[in-house]
C-alpha cells in the first residue's frame, strides 16, 4: 500500500501555492517600474518556500514573468527532458488590470 | 566515479547558436512566433541531449517584440549547487528580443538541495 500523494508532482497542489505567492505580492498593486524586481523575486523565493515545505524529494524551477499591460504580445515554449512518470510542472497566468503574471514551477524527482 | 558537471559555457554558446539561425534578421511576425519558439526549445533540447545526456533539462524561450515594454524575469531553482546548473541567454534584432533559459539536473543521486 504506497500513497503516491507523498512522491508525486500534484499540480493542484503547486497550482495553489503559485497562486497565494502571486497575490499576496501583487494582489493589489498597480505596476510599478521601481518594485518590479523585488515583486518577480519575493515571488519566486515565496513559491520555493513553500514547496519546501511540502517535503518531498524534489528539485523545483521556479520562473516568474510579469509584464505591463500596454497592448505588446509575449510568446513562450518550453521543452522538458524527464522522467514522465514522476516529473511535472504548473504554469499560472494571472492578471490585474495593470499587468501580467506568468509563473511555471517545474518539479524533477531526485 | 566521477559526476558530470553542467557546462556552461558550452550549453550558452550551443543556445546562441541555435537561436541566430532560426531568428536571424526576420521581423516579429505574429504568424511565425509561435512556430519559432517551438523551433528554438526543441533544437536546444535535442542538442544538449547529445553533449549531455546524464541530466533532466528544462528549457524556456521567449520572444517579445521591441516595442515600449517592459518585461521582468526571475528564476529560482531549489537543486544541487555542485552538479547541477543554468544558464540564460539574452538575444535581440531590430524589432525583437529572445529570451532562452536553460536548466540541467543532474541524475545522478545527490547530496544537499539547497535554493539558488
Amino acid at each position: 500500500m504506497d500513497d503516491t500523494n507523498d512522491t508525486s508532482f500534484v499540480v493542484d497542489e503547486v497550482s495553489n501555492v503559485i497562486k497565494e505567492s502571486i497575490e499576496a505580492t501583487i494582489g493589489s498593486q498597480s505596476y510599478q517600474q521601481a518594485r518590479i524586481n523585488t515583486w518577480t523575486s519575493n515571488i519566486v523565493e515565496a513559491i520555493l518556500n513553500s514547496l519546501t515545505k511540502l517535503n518531498k524529494p524534489f528539485k523545483y524551477i521556479v520562473s516568474c514573468v510579469i509584464m505591463q499591460k500596454n497592448g505588446a504580445g509575449l510568446h513562450t515554449a518550453s521543452s522538458c527532458f524527464w522522467d514522465n512518470t514522476t516529473d511535472g510542472s504548473c504554469t499560472v497566468r494571472w492578471e490585474n488590470k495593470s499587468m501580467y503574471a506568468i509563473v511555471s514551477v517545474f518539479g524533477l524527482s531526485i | 566515479m566521477s559526476i558530470d558537471h553542467f557546462d556552461i559555457t558550452k550549453t550558452t554558446d550551443i543556445i546562441r547558436k541555435i537561436i541566430e539561425e532560426i531568428l536571424n534578421t526576420n521581423q516579429y511576425r505574429l504568424e511565425h512566433i509561435d512556430k519559432w519558439t517551438r523551433q528554438i526549445v526543441d533544437s536546444c533540447q535535442r542538442s544538449l541531449f547529445e553533449i549531455q545526456n546524464s541530466f533532466k533539462t528544462i528549457i524556456t524561450a521567449m520572444i517579445i517584440p521591441k516595442t515600449n515594454e517592459n518585461i521582468h524575469m526571475s528564476n529560482a531553482c531549489l537543486w544541487d549547487f555542485a552538479v547541477d546548473g543554468s544558464t540564460i541567454i539574452q538575444w535581440e534584432n531590430d524589432s525583437m528580443y529572445c529570451v532562452v533559459s536553460a536548466f540541467a539536473l543532474s541524475l545522478s543521486i545527490t547530496t544537499q538541495l539547497t535554493i539558488t
